[in-house]
């Protein structure tokens, strides 16, 4: 019975926060945003040039 | 003999070998995070496990990685410590209960190593390798890569959000870094006297006819990934006071040096990612002001020792080591205390009330001063988008910070970190002291009552893992108060960090202009500074004023 609670208590935890993560990733791509050209999903970001930066790559910054 | 000569050799020892080992480490975690070649070990891991390593992920992709990795570490812990009677090498241990395991899942996860049990009497070899020293690795790797997905995000710019790919970081960090690192200081223990074997108690003869039970194990590995990780867990309940974990007072001072090396090592990596040592100079710069300042105390602090026994033996020695000293203590607490490690070598509860409260409030500060390996990082950078940003308030620059603008999104998500962790320890400690249960495991009333319960929140929410002493803890309730605390102090933060560094990395990277504030000057290492203890002191002093500064005035 309690190992089934704290199985639950992790779960629930975890799923928390990764509903937070979706809601926050949410409330960023909204197009109210500040600065909308630049956040995720715009059309901005469709530009191909940094599509194909490497995952570990700094972005060749200069 | 004077303590202020060696107080003052070892922490010269100590600056020479971080200045020698700092920029090595430095590049190598820099190379590890920008490569764009794989090991043929980590291409056969990822085949295995069939992951795609280029794959860059959005930051919640990345986010989600983490969440996921990490919750399946705590089942398994979990699991491992509720069957260990029915597993092989449990060397006779029986299984720990449900609201201590999951408080020592939850803790080994966290990079906490949080400690409700006596590890030498309750933990045997399978639990303490396969799950404990595993996640002794994986969670300080955690930490690392969170750092670097945040440096990547400030270093790209229209990236769509994309930050890296966490398998490939998790990989790298382990294979690269940590395994050889721990191997090498592994090595070094067991020159420096560290037990290393895989026998359990062994039974000896004492010199007067008595008998006692001599616990061993693989010790000198543990010790070794327990400080290069700034976990803090060790396999002795005394940890590093124990003189088979850490007999002399050189392997002492080489814990503080594992302790320190890797968070300095990521700042100075962080210059060479975002192409600019500057920014990783003035990051290592305040954390070793902050860093120094806390030393400085804390050996004036148990030096001084006030009250009758502390004075007539020459300083506070009640609960130290006296193969260490006070100063090595005192440096040890302040090393603990400002990572995120929680090692001990002598008893926190037993420090003066103002040494006791400088070990709380490095805590409190976040710990940046260096800092868990990783976390002390992104912890320092999102009190640099602050400082930018109050700046920016002050003298009417545009708050931008690498060349990021910060703006009401930007300004949303660190406001969101910088308050989680406060108020992870202020409703902690508010549930504890008005529980019957809370109460019930304080030792002391009165003031330092209060800061034995403050403390464990406080470590629980900031994931250092090192204890006051005089609290139990370890039953159900602390138990899980402080398993929600870890748990929440560590992944409420990172998915915050992640998502700026998403949003970092979505944006455009504006070139500096008059209206830029430089953030590589030392006026900014100053302003940075001035904000971490101003926001500490603003959300702390009431608490800390009914705790350890009521007890040091009384």
């Amino acid at each position: 019975m309690s190992d089934l609670l704290y199985v639950l208590v992790t779960l629930l935890s975890f799923g928390s926060l990764a509903l937070l993560a979706g809601l926050i990733d949410r409330r960023l791509a909204d197009p109210d945003s500040d600065h909308d050209a630049d956040v995720p999903g715009s059309a901005a970001d469709a530009r191909p040039a940094d599509a194909a930066v490497p995952a570990t790559s700094n972005g060749g910054r200069r | 003999m004077s303590q202020t000569l060696p107080a003052l050799g070892q922490i010269a020892v100590l600056v020479v070998a971080l200045a020698v080992a700092v920029p090595f480490l430095g590049r190598l975690l820099a190379h590890v995070y920008t490569s764009e070649r794989h090991w043929r070990v980590e291409s056969a891991a990822y085949r295995v496990l069939r992951l795609d390593p280029d794959a860059d992920q959005h930051w919640r992709v990345y986010a989600l990685s983490v969440l996921a990795f990490s919750m399946v570490g705590v089942f398994a812990v979990y699991a491992i410590a509720r069957l260990q009677p029915h597993l092989p090498a449990s060397i006779g241990m029986a299984s720990f209960p449900a609201d201590g395991a999951w408080n020592t899942a939850v803790s080994f996860v966290t990079n906490t190593n949080w400690q409700w049990y006596s590890g030498e009497s309750a933990a045997g070899n399978l639990l303490q390798a396969s799950g404990l020293a595993v996640q002794n690795f994986v969670s300080a790797a955690v930490g690392l890569c969170v750092a670097a997905a945040l440096a990547r995000g400030l270093a790209r710019q229209r990236a769509g959000g994309r930050v890296g790919n966490f398998w490939a970081d998790l990989t790298r960090t382990c294979v690269r870094v940590l395994l050889p690192g721990a191997f090498v200081a592994a090595l070094v223990l067991v020159a420096l006297g560290v037990v290393q074997n895989l026998a359990g108690a062994r039974t000896i003869t004492t010199l007067d006819g008595g008998s006692q039970s001599l616990p061993g194990g693989p010790i000198a590995s543990q010790e070794a990934i327990k400080q290069l990780g700034t976990n803090g867990g060790g396999p002795y309940n005394a940890n590093s006071a124990h003189p088979f974990e850490n007999p002399t007072p050189l392997s002492d001072l080489f814990a503080v040096f594992l302790m320190l090396v890797l968070p300095f090592a990521m700042a100075w990596a962080f210059g060479l990612i975002v192409r600019d040592r500057r920014q990783g100079g003035v990051v290592i710069a305040v954390m070793t002001a902050l860093l120094g300042t806390s030393i400085g105390l804390l050996t004036w602090a148990e030096m001084a020792g006030h009250g009758t026994a502390p004075q007539l033996a020459g300083a506070a020695m009640e609960g130290k080591e006296v193969r260490f000293g006070e100063a090595a203590s005192a440096l040890f607490a302040a090393a603990t205390t400002g990572t995120s490690t929680g090692a001990v070598n002598a008893t926190h509860d037993s420090l003066t009330a103002a040494g006791g409260g400088l070990a709380m409030f490095n805590m409190m500060l976040g710990e940046i001063a260096p800092g868990g390996t990783g976390s002390g990082l992104y912890g320092m950078l999102m009190l640099a988008v602050v400082t930018v940003f109050i700046a920016g308030l002050m003298v009417g620059r545009t708050p931008e910070y690498l060349g990021k603008k910060i703006g009401q999104r930007e300004m949303m998500l660190v406001a969101g970190y910088v308050l989680a962790t406060p108020v992870l320890v202020l409703a902690g400690i508010a549930v504890a002291i008005t529980a019957k249960d809370g109460l019930a495991g304080l030792q002391e009333s009165g003031p330092h009552g209060l800061s034995e319960a403050l403390y464990a929140v406080t470590s629980a929410s900031n994931n250092n893992g090192s204890a006051f002493g005089g609290l139990t803890s370890g039953t159900p309730f602390w138990n899980t108060l402080l398993g929600l605390l870890m748990l929440f102090g560590r992944f409420l933060p990172i998915v915050l960090v992640l998502a700026l560094a998403g949003r970092f990395a979505a944006a455009r990277t504006l070139p500096a202009g008059p209206g830029t504030l430089p953030t590589h000057r030392p006026l900014f290492a100053v302003l940075l500074g001035g904000v971490a203890l101003v926001l500490v002191g603003l959300t702390y002093v009431p608490v800390l004023s009914l705790g350890p500064i009521a007890e040091a005035l009384s």
